[in-house]
């Protein structure tokens, strides 16, 4: 329980220094039924990211993403970018070294799904983050079935980037912005 | 030292038929054309066609009226040497030393390897595979091997003195005479090589010519027979044209596998592996509207045929072609040595795919673009910050140089426009986290960009990228710190 708290004073803090104005809203980190918070993030593990554009979230699993690649220099991370406004700079300023990170920007949320999936199944790659737009529906039980499956099978972490609640993920961590005191 | 000869039986036809594979010789009568005074006659022909009476020299019209369901094919010589040449690409997986025998044979040193570890089916399985048959004989000298491979479908390696008397009994035309010498030693009644051995030297010089003399000597054993090394030119190439146009996916793949097979065949004879496969697929009547063409950058030199095919139905069934096919053409573009390394002995199956495949796999996917990676630009404005170049897993990790100042995670493709901020203001009017920051340039490409940055932030506590177009006095917003 004390590792899980830390976890999640850990992410405060970060949040706190990188968004001043912003603050977390009461539910920061939700565990969800099975899951574990310290597990975030981690490889064969599916982690949810649900936040508003402009809470944080993209940095959050950034910032997960450049400490991954620089522990295992020799792997790559994807992001699967169907707003298509990941902005390169900001995320090399971040410290994740563009080389090794496929950006791919589907036209289709379908086209994504696709793309993780042969991401997910191929194993090469270390982290790989989809970050969907507000708008799609949640994920066909099937499909988030196969993914959890293959992302256990291949020891890779999935991270949906999401506005609301699409998949049935190992892990959630939920992020809010609100006005500052 | 031994050698091993592969000589192909009626090669310009079998090097039409290799790209007609419907013409089946086993199945359907096939006749092979050149043209003479302007008129297609018959060069060579298949046991079905001989069996309905087409013979060589006859017009086509003539064959076609003996034969209804003949399929009749142009010779071509490029083609001809093509086959050779692809066998004797092949061939460099046996021995590293290999000789092309014209017109029709290859040779195939042994020097350094032990004959008994060469299997014959194993070469004429290697031949087969390639869409040739061959007969493969071996002996002591290549003179020996050709002429064993002329009349034996497969004749393995005797003893010196065996092979002495294997020889002694074959026919004339196992060795490579001129016909007009050959038709006046028939004359003579000198039917065998050992019969024509027993010429005196002076005499056949002089009677039947210098190349008859030639081949007298390597008979002999006096000389030895020319063996130029095979020196691999041009990329390896596999062609297929079909009768009936293609238009299902699944028949496209099966004739694409055989030109795989093929393609990888040769380059592993050759010692490497495919770098970059391009598959031209031509529709009926050549339209060059409908034509089809794919690149495979695989990353890393190749030579799994079942992956290629993968990736090749994956590209496929994302993004078919639009016209029936008629012809497929499948090209390595670029090839590099293999790296072998350690097999284990069960294998690894969960062994991650090589990064370079799922590349080639994503970039089939999302509409063959190769536009996975970025890297940084020395470039001021924002929208220009950044290019994409393709992905190559051996580039040099170099650091990625950031500007100082912090930029947003989302930066929007298309500025939106804040039209309820009055244009004649100076700046923002939310709380301003920092700014201003002016950007300018682009006057040299006609794009020019004239604004301040804003990092300012929302009554909702977000923060979010801003600026001032200096042109208009239009305020934007360009980015969110997400």
């Amino acid at each position: 329980m004390s590792g899980e708290l830390s976890t999640v004073e850990t992410l405060r803090a970060a949040l706190s220094q990188r968004f001043p104005q912003a603050r977390p809203t009461a539910a920061a980190i939700q565990q969800p039924d099975e899951g574990d918070s310290r597990r975030a993030f981690s490889t064969g593990w599916v982690t949810e990211v649900v936040a508003d554009v402009g809470a944080g979230g993209c940095s959050l699993v950034l910032k997960q993403l450049a400490s991954l690649l620089k522990t295992h220099p020799d792997r790559y991370g994807a992001f699967v970018d169907i707003t298509h406004q990941l902005y390169p700079p900001a995320v090399a300023a971040l410290g994740i070294p563009l080389r090794r990170l496929l950006l791919l920007r589907p036209e289709s949320v379908s086209l994504a799904l696709k793309a993780v999936e042969l991401l997910v199944s191929g194993g090469g790659i270390r982290m790989i983050v989809l970050d969907l737009p507000a708008g799609p529906a949640p994920l066909r039980l099937s499909i988030a079935h196969r993914l959890r499956r293959l992302v256990r099978q291949r020891d890779v972490a999935l991270v949906f980037l999401v506005r609301h609640t699409l998949t049935p993920a190992d892990c959630r961590v939920e992020l809010g912005v609100g006005a500052a005191q | 030292m031994s050698f091993v000869c592969l000589l192909i039986p009626h090669l310009p036809l079998q090097a039409a038929l290799r790209t007609h594979p419907e013409a089946d010789s086993a199945q359907r009568p096939v006749a092979l054309m050149c043209l003479q005074r302007g008129r297609r006659t018959v060069h060579s022909t298949n046991a079905i066609a001989r069996r309905d009476g087409v013979r060589k020299g006859m017009e086509l019209s003539t064959a076609r009226g003996l034969c209804d369901d003949l399929l009749w094919v142009d010779a071509c010589d490029e083609q001809t040497q093509h086959t050779l040449d692809a066998l004797a690409d092949a061939l460099g997986q046996f021995s590293p030393v290999v000789s092309l025998l014209p017109p029709d044979a290859i040779v195939v040193n042994l020097a350094g390897i032990r004959p008994e570890t060469i299997a014959l089916n194993a070469l004429t399985e290697a031949a087969l595979a390639l869409g040739i048959q061959a007969h493969v004989a071996m002996g002591h000298t290549p003179f020996a091997a050709r002429a064993l491979a002329t009349v034996h479908p497969q004749s393995p390696l005797h003893s010196p003195s065996q092979e002495q008397q294997a020889l002694a009994t074959l026919p004339l035309s196992s060795i490579q005479l001129p016909p007009d010498v050959l038709d006046a030693l028939t004359v003579v009644g000198i039917h065998t090589i050992d019969a024509f051995l027993a010429l005196p030297s002076a005499a056949v010089a002089r009677r039947f010519g210098a190349v008859a003399h030639r081949r007298w000597r390597e008979a002999k054993g006096i000389q030895a027979v020319a063996l130029p090394p095979y020196r691999p030119q041009g990329p390896v190439a596999e062609t297929r044209t079909v009768d009936e146009p293609i238009d299902r996916l699944d028949v496209l793949s099966f004739h694409l596998k055989a030109l795989v097979d093929r393609a990888i065949q040769r380059i592993q004879g050759r010692g490497r592996g495919i770098r970059e496969l391009t598959v031209l697929l031509i529709p009926a009547r050549n339209d060059p509207a409908g034509i089809y063409q794919t690149v495979l950058d695989l990353g890393r030199p190749q030579t799994n045929a079942s992956l290629l095919l993968q990736l090749l139905r994956e590209r496929l069934a994302n993004h078919p072609p639009q016209a029936p096919i008629e012809q497929l053409r499948v090209t390595v573009s670029r090839d590099a040595p293999l790296n072998y390394q350690q097999l284990t002995l069960f294998g690894d199956p969960a062994a991650p795919e090589p990064i370079a495949l799922t590349a080639v796999r994503l970039a089939g996917l999302l509409h063959g673009e190769e536009r996975l990676v970025t890297t940084l630009r020395d470039e001021y404005r924002p929208e220009q910050a950044y290019e994409w170049i393709p992905f190559d897993e051996k580039a040099p990790d170099t650091p990625d140089v950031p500007l100082p100042v912090e930029r947003p995670t989302r930066l929007l493709p298309i500025p939106t426009p804040l039209a309820q901020w009055e244009p004649s203001a100076l700046e923002p009017p939310w709380p301003v986290t920092a700014g201003p920051e002016r950007l300018q340039g682009g006057w040299w490409d006609g794009r020019p960009a004239a604004r301040d940055y804003w990092v300012v932030t929302d009554p909702m506590g977000k923060r979010s990228w801003v600026y001032r177009d200096h042109r208009t006095g239009h305020w934007y917003l360009h980015g969110i710190f997400d």
